[in-house]
């Protein structure tokens, strides 16, 4: 079987997984009040007696068996209304006890094990779900994030060394700078069409008309337990200037070393330390240039390496992506979502013509970049598609790592069309779920905002979300009413992080035509015939042991 | 135009655009009230001391209108204010306030300024901001690499103990010296008595909160020993990608690996060295890189200096200014004119000359440790120090020699006592000498670092913390001057220390070196670019044992 056939499988099986077992699955009870961070709901030992409140520490994620539910105060609220109390039964955990919020009960102090009854807020907590889906999904979680790691490991090393070849090969400062901006604007453009299809496609289908203001105030609070976590981290967005700024590292190593790698600080200095090297003579550079050229042909077959345990990796991060989004997609905001994703394509479908310009046919396209859009469907990042990404373009793709290493590596950070599509229909679809008039005047800010900030936002899973709350409290539309796009993020994260590939890889096509090159699409034969480059039997060549050359010194 | 030349034009520019267009311009009217953190602003909702307070949120910028000026009937004069709130004052003024007319005392330390002189600097701070941080990027490779290569090129273990004790010996004597010469000027001129009993406290209000902050850093300090121990690395990857790099961590660690590659037998470690070596070419033309675009950061830079600080709070300070500035001229003249002129025998106003570039990097960005990839390249290019004691002893002196920030010390604590009319005796003011000394050692060559050693040394002599506000305004422009001399006194160290290894150091003056591409300063990126062609690897790079012919570190080479 092909390597694209088996994560092709992992997707399809981690669907069904996540669908059937997972914590939103219609098979299984909804037993179960899942809350990752418990200090910030209502919890109390007593019905309506603020006195009793118990008290957990944050990291004390709890599985809060339900017993029963009462409504308190004045009849007639919603489900999700602030008076409905979930009945619970919860065993007390070393963690809890730390805490020191759990109250004594009857004289009796509390006691590891023990099982304690209260009630709970439902406005704070995420609505009743399976607890056996939840405990499948922290079995599998484990493995989805182990695979998750194993690649990101790649990016920081693998990005410096290609870039600095990179830019080295390039030879002329010149060069880069006409490049370079050609990259920039394609980027914008694409962004700029992203986000143009969500606007126009909400505006004409309406998504949000059907909904009454009421009624998606409470639809919103539904997911109100996610939309402070995204508005917590507005304020530390930085605005344009000093993001532009800091672009430049203040110690390169750090950029690189720290847990959240800055990728375009490791650029800058990759590209500059390039330009430096080609600014000495031949002799002096060529050590460092061989070295990290070997570096990162190390590198890359480390990645062919992870690329095994692919399958499994994909599919557990789906079933967990799925099994939290459950059938919930079938809800009333279900047409937003198909919204999004007939937007999405037509997006992926504008990428293919694109490529076609470029000379590469649309099913050549598809399937040369195959492996690295499943990878991105599978783990929602760009980034961490990265080392992927940059063995498609040089292998399926048969482009020069010199123009394809920049333009991915770039694409990776600040294109993101697909972002941008779903900010802007969402914009639009809790505008007309809330009843807020939209102006033209205020939607040209909004999309010169969008734009902005899918150039500035990490490419981090559900960064989308935050930059989101940005673009709301911009056209002055309660933060609150992301909750009704929340739920779903993480599964359009999912889908938008191939249509951005799709975009970089289209521009990189476009760059190397408009540069003279011209792409050499590698065929299943070919590929199945080698072991030398592509995807297949990578892994199949003989293993050459280093000779220690101790004796010979002696 | 020589890039000094350059430089020296941004900087002259960003001094006058800062006098005449910015918020405390002499020429334009001063329209606003600003401060970076609003809660501090005393403001009344009526124009009386005793009327209500209007406290604005911590941490938010405000910028108040000046409408006019009133008298209370007590005779007190106030700034007429207004404002409209914004999002996060609607927490305090609830949610209704339109238009908030509030009163300012004059008396307080909160003085008008030019609005549109804000915008300007708001408009260039990210200038001069790209710069510093272009500079810093190189700082941990660079001194690593060169560090290494200078230790491991040294060949001879011995050797560098030598080295090692002389430029250490150099180092605490000019540091000494300056503080010395710094304490007996601030004796003999007592800056203290000029300051009037008002200005005192509406200095120290202008600053109270970031001094008290210094002050608290000061107080963390570890002791001695600690800091003794904590130049030994746990994990010197850690120390390297901090992001504050713990320079001295990375020097003992290029340093130990630097010896341990000598050690190894065979010529193993050769090729480990040359890759160093050539990364450290590679950093070193990245300053020449960065160096394109130094004129407009120092331009920028100045600019916001001047502009911010302006005449008002200059000219209480003028006379303390004068006398650390004039101290520090006096420590560079006296005593690094005679340690080059008569030990290393090399003509004063050459080296006066050459380390111009250096100079006005370190005064314009206020920060030694950013000159040092300029300082090194003049050592080697220009003075003709070898690699070896440039590489050992500039980066060591970045960290650890620092005259200009001892001096300063040294006045700045007397000044301080004075100011609040503390005598001290012989034996507080020898205390001053050894902390200051020892102060300087342990703090790396960043901007406004001294301020932080200052509140130690204030502590161990019981003067009040509190007195680092009173100088705060005017640190800025006194950390150009004190930054320059460190420098200079690391360059001046450089040039002894080769003397006395048995180098002949050389002048390279700045018309020579304009006319060579291929050394000094000037017109280096001039040279043709050369593409690098990947994937053709010639066999004789893929054997470890292979001899590069272009390697110039030949002396491991004998060991076989």
């Amino acid at each position: 079987m092909k390597v694209y056939q088996k994560i092709l499988l992992g997707i399809a099986a981690g669907t069904l997984f996540g669908l059937l077992l997972g914590p939103q699955s219609l098979l299984l009870k909804k037993d179960t009040v899942h809350v990752v961070d418990p200090s910030r709901v209502e919890l109390q030992a007593a019905l309506g007696d603020p006195a009793s409140k118990i008290r957990l520490p944050r990291s004390a994620t709890t599985n809060f068996a339900l017993v029963g539910e009462h409504s308190v105060g004045k009849a007639g609220a919603g489900k999700a209304g602030r008076n409905l109390w979930y009945e619970v039964k919860f065993t007390l955990t070393a963690k809890m006890l730390t805490g020191g919020g759990v109250p004594a009960l009857e004289g009796k102090r509390p006691a590891l094990g023990e099982t304690r009854r209260a009630f709970l807020r439902a406005a704070d907590a995420p609505p009743p779900s399976s607890g056996l889906g939840h405990r499948i999904a922290a079995f599998i979680g484990p493995i989805g994030e182990i695979f998750l790691r194993l690649i990101l490991m790649l990016v920081v090393p693998l990005v410096f060394t290609t870039l600095t070849v990179g830019t080295a090969s390039l030879g002329n400062v010149r060069s880069l700078e006409r490049f370079g901006l050609r990259v920039l604007v394609y980027f914008l453009l694409t962004t700029a069409v992203g986000t143009a299809i969500g606007m126009a496609l909400a505006l004409l289908m309406g998504p949000g008309r059907g909904i009454v203001p009421t009624e998606a105030a409470l639809l919103a609070e539904q997911f109100n337990f996610l939309v402070s976590d995204a508005t917590s981290q507005v304020q530390k967005a930085p605005d344009l200037v000093t993001f532009l700024v800091q672009i430049v590292p203040d110690n390169p190593l750090h950029s690189m070393a720290s847990a959240q790698p800055n990728m375009l600080q490791v650029m800058f200095f990759s590209i500059m330390f390039g330009v430096a090297l080609t600014l000495l003579p031949e002799s002096r550079s060529r050590q460092v240039l061989h070295l990290l050229d070997k570096t990162s042909k190390a590198l890359v077959m480390v990645m062919h390496m992870v690329m095994a345990v692919a399958p499994f990796g994909v599919a557990a991060l789906i079933a967990q992506t799925v099994g939290a989004t459950g059938y919930r997609i079938f809800g009333p905001l279900g047409s937003y979502l198909l919204l999004v994703v007939v937007g999405l394509a037509i997006h992926a479908a504008l990428s293919t013509l694109v490529a076609r310009r470029a000379g590469v046919s649309p099913q050549d396209f598809w399937r040369a970049i195959r492996p690295a859009e499943l990878l991105g469907l599978g783990t929602s990042s760009s980034t961490a598609t990265l080392p992927v990404s940059l063995a498609v373009a040089e292998d399926n793709l048969g482009l020069s790592p010199k123009l394809s290493s920049f333009t991915l590596t770039l694409g990776s950070s600040v294109n993101m069309p697909g972002t941008a599509l779903f900010q802007a229909a969402a914009l639009v679809f809790i505008a007309q779920a809330f009843g807020v008039e939209l102006p033209l005047a205020t939607l040209a800010t909004a999309f010169v905002t969008i734009i902005l900030l899918a150039v500035g936002t990490a490419a981090a899973p559900s960064a989308g979300v935050v930059s989101l709350a940005l673009v709301l409290a911009g056209v002055g539309i309660p933060p609150v009413g992301i909750g009704l796009v929340v739920g779903f993020d993480r599964l359009l994260d999912m889908l938008r992080t191939p249509v951005n590939l799709a975009a970089d890889f289209a521009g990189a096509l476009w760059v190397a035509h408009a540069t003279g090159e011209t792409p050499q699409v590698l065929t299943d034969e070919e590929d199945l015939a080698t072991t030398e480059y592509g995807f297949e039997g990578r892994l199949d060549r003989e293993q050459a042991p280093y000779e220690r050359r101790a004796r010979e010194d002696r | 135009m020589q890039i000094y030349t350059k430089i020296f034009i941004g900087m002259a520019a960003g001094l006058i655009l800062g006098i005449f267009a910015g918020p405390n311009s002499v020429v334009a009217p001063k329209d606003v009230v600003h401060a970076e953190d609003g809660s501090v602003l005393p403001l009344h909702l009526a124009p009386s001391l005793q009327a209500k307070r209007l406290v604005l949120p911590a941490g938010v910028p405000a910028q108040l209108q000046v409408i006019g000026e009133v008298q209370s009937p007590r005779g007190v004069r106030f700034y007429h204010l207004s404002f409209t709130p914004g999002a996060c004052h609607k927490l305090t003024l609830g949610s209704d306030a339109r238009r908030v007319e509030v009163y300012l005392p004059m008396a307080s330390p909160f003085k008008p300024v030019w609005s549109w002189g804000l915008t300007i600097l708001r408009v260039l701070e990210p200038v001069g901001a790209i710069f510093m941080r272009l500079i810093k990027m190189l700082i941990v490779p660079l001194v690593f690499c060169s560090l290494l290569v200078g230790v491991a090129s040294l060949g001879d273990v011995r050797q560098l103990g030598r080295l090692g004790g002389k430029t250490l010996g150099f180092f605490l004597a000019t540091t000494i010296l300056a503080i010395t010469l710094g304490v007996v000027t601030a004796n003999i001129v007592q800056p203290g008595r000029f300051i009037s009993e008002d200005d005192k406290q509406a200095l120290a209000a202008n600053y109270s909160s970031a001094a008290s902050s210094a002050a608290k850093r000061g107080s963390d300090k570890p002791s001695a020993a600690q800091n003794i121990i904590n130049i030994v690395p746990k994990n010197p990857l850690a120390a390297m990608s901090a992001k504050q790099p713990n320079m001295l961590q990375i020097i003992f660690f290029a340093l130990i690996l630097g010896v341990g590659c000598t050690l190894v037998p065979g010529r193993k470690t050769k090729q480990l060295v040359s890759l160093l070596d050539k990364v450290n070419d590679a950093m070193t033309m990245m300053v020449h890189m960065s160096m394109a675009v130094a004129p407009y950061g120092v331009f920028a830079l100045v600019a916001k200096v001047v502009g911010t600080s302006g005449w008002s709070v200059l000219a209480a300070l003028t006379i303390y200014s004068l006398v650390v500035i004039g101290g520090l001229f006096l420590h560079a003249i006296v005593v690094y004119t005679g340690a080059v002129c008569w030990v290393a025998k090399v003509p004063a106003l050459g080296f006066w000359k050459v380390i111009r570039p250096a100079q006005l990097i370190s005064f314009s960005t206020s920060s030694s440790a950013v000159a040092l990839p300029l300082a090194m390249e003049t050592a080697k290019e220009n003075l003709g120090v070898s690699h070896h004691v440039s590489s050992f002893v500039l980066p060591l002196g970045t960290t650890i020699n620092m005259d200009g920030t001892a001096l300063y010390q040294g006045v700045a604590a007397l000044f301080i006592a004075q100011v609040f009319g503390i005598d001290l005796t012989l034996g507080a003011q020898l205390n001053i000498i050894l902390t200051a000394t020892l102060a300087s050692i342990g703090t790396a060559g960043v901007p406004g670092v001294g301020m932080i050693t200052l509140a130690m040394v204030l502590t161990s002599v019981g003067v009040p913390t509190i007195g680092v506000a009173l100088i705060l305004g005017v640190d800025r422009i006194i950390d150009m001057f004190r930054s320059s001399v460190n420098t200079t006194g690391n360059l001046a160290a450089a040039v002894v220390i080769a003397a006395s290894e048995g180098e002949t150091p050389r002048i390279l003056l700045p018309g020579a070196d304009a006319a060579r591409a291929d050394a000094g300063i000037e017109g280096r990126l001039d040279v043709p670019q050369h593409a690098y062609v990947p994937g053709d690897d010639t066999p004789d790079d893929d054997t470890p044992d292979d001899d590069t012919p272009d390697d110039d570190d030949s002396q491991n080479e004998s060991k076989r």
